[in-house]
């Protein structure tokens, strides 16, 4: 069985600091937390409806 | 990563190719790409499970394909999802199946739940059908939250990686994806929630019920295709839509059921300038009336076991042919068999362009065509599939 882990694993605190390098407006903020709801619509889709 | 050299005038070439082919026209030559999924694993000598735990060697498999076929697009690299997606969540049906996603066919609703899902879909989806269909969210909090979080967090690392990936290889080998969306028609939304064997018994018991759920999924129908939808500058891609159980409704039903919001959908689609890529699976003749009424030059119709002839008199003017070489002559046949085959195809589809040559059904197993016939025939349609102008 392949290694599983590698994928799994989110370098939560390097994303944050990208996250705060990338966007120092609020506008620009909520497009992020837009991009992520829009995953998290097509997460729920692939494993609810297929 | 190999670059090609001449990677810049390849992809424009291949984008124009695709396009004009489903602009209903004539290119200089018939397309041709084939729908290689698991079957990549056994070319290249990994285990499916080794390139469904491994995005890496997913990658090489589809690279090396790439590279020694040199098709006029890829598949898609969302085709074979990361089985850690759906392993986060409980849902174990993809990874232990071996050879490719089966579906079991089960019900998750009752229909005397329909009224809650039709009031709210969204919210029915997501507090009902996935703590009932994916076990790991039906536990407590916050160990279902936890479990979100791991499968949400591999999904997004998977569309960040591939997307990067796929702009990589249209950089280096010139070539663009053909899938790069989805979506489900409302009426299969429906039956991966109430099951297939209880919608169409709801067909016939609370007729009025499902035509009202099929319109309540048709947003979210649209929004799955909108959303999942990227278009890369200077590629060419499709909303991939696969209508499975439409065959399975005789087409009065068809019209009833499944058409008002199908018809909608692919409208949606085409009205926002994105081409489809719909896989019609099984026998679609019966049908070819409403497939006609669909916007024309945007839609590619892949085709299992339909009457190619048939399909181009009749629906040939409003949307693109691909098929239809069988994945068991090309894993049985000779190779002198496949190009007879490919030879008539392209004699009967290709005059007038609107065709693309592809094998009938997605290559999922070892035995859905050898490498070498894959190779002859790839050289035979650019010799041969050419348009002498």
């Amino acid at each position: 069985m392949a290694d599983t882990k590698n994928m799994l694993y989110v370098p939560w605190a390097e994303k944050r600091k990208e996250i705060e390098i990338a966007f120092d407006n609020e506008e620009q903020t909520a497009k992020a937390w837009d991009r992520g709801e829009d995953l998290m619509f097509l997460y729920i889709m692939t494993i609810a409806l297929m | 990563m190999e670059k090609n050299e001449n990677a810049e005038q390849l992809l424009k070439e291949r984008v124009l190719r695709l396009k004009t082919a489903t602009e209903l026209k004539e290119p200089d030559r018939v397309p041709i790409f084939f729908p290689t999924e698991t079957w990549l694993a056994s070319y290249t000598g990994y285990t499916v499970q080794e390139i469904i735990y491994d995005y890496n060697k997913m990658i090489k498999a589809i690279e090396k394909s790439i590279q020694e076929y040199r098709w006029d697009c890829v598949w898609g690299v969302g085709s074979i999802w990361p089985a850690q997606i759906f392993d986060a969540v409980g849902r174990l049906d993809y990874a232990a199946s071996g050879s490719a996603f089966q579906v079991p066919d089960e019900s998750y609703m009752t229909p005397e739940e329909y009224p809650e899902l039709i009031a709210d879909p969204y919210t029915f989806i997501v507090e009902k059908i996935m703590p009932r269909r994916c076990p790991e969210l039906a536990k407590t909090f916050p160990r279902n939250a936890i479990a979100l979080g791991k499968g949400a967090s591999a999904f997004a690392l998977f569309r960040s990686q591939m997307g990067a990936v796929a702009r990589g290889w249209l950089q280096a080998f010139g070539i663009p994806l053909l899938v790069s969306g989805k979506t489900h028609p409302p009426f299969d939304m429906v039956s991966y929630c109430r099951g297939l064997k209880g919608l169409l018994l709801d067909t016939k018991r609370h007729p009025d019920l499902v035509k009202e759920a099929c319109e309540a999924l048709l947003p979210i129908s649209i929004k799955y295709a909108m959303i999942s939808h990227r278009v890369t500058p200077g590629g060419f891609s499709t909303v991939f839509v696969p209508p499975d159980a439409a065959i399975l409704l005789s087409p009065s039903s068809f019209e009833k059921f499944y058409w008002p919001t199908f018809s909608k959908l692919m409208e949606a689609i085409c009205e926002k300038d994105y081409n489809a890529f719909m896989m019609l699976e099984g026998n679609w003749e019966p049908y070819f009336d409403f497939l006609a009424q669909l916007p024309k030059g945007k839609i590619i119709a892949w085709m299992e076991s339909t009457d190619m002839e048939k399909a181009k008199a009749v629906i040939g003017k409003t949307m693109c042919i691909a098929g239809d070489i069988p994945c068991a002559l090309l894993g049985y046949g000779t190779e002198k068999e496949v190009i007879q085959y490919t030879r008539n195809l392209i004699d009967k589809m290709a005059p007038g362009g609107g065709f693309i040559v592809c094998s009938d059904k997605e290559m999922i197993s070892h035995n859905d065509a050898k490498p070498e016939n894959l190779l002859a025939v790839t050289k035979f349609v650019k010799e041969y599939g050419v348009y002498r102008k």
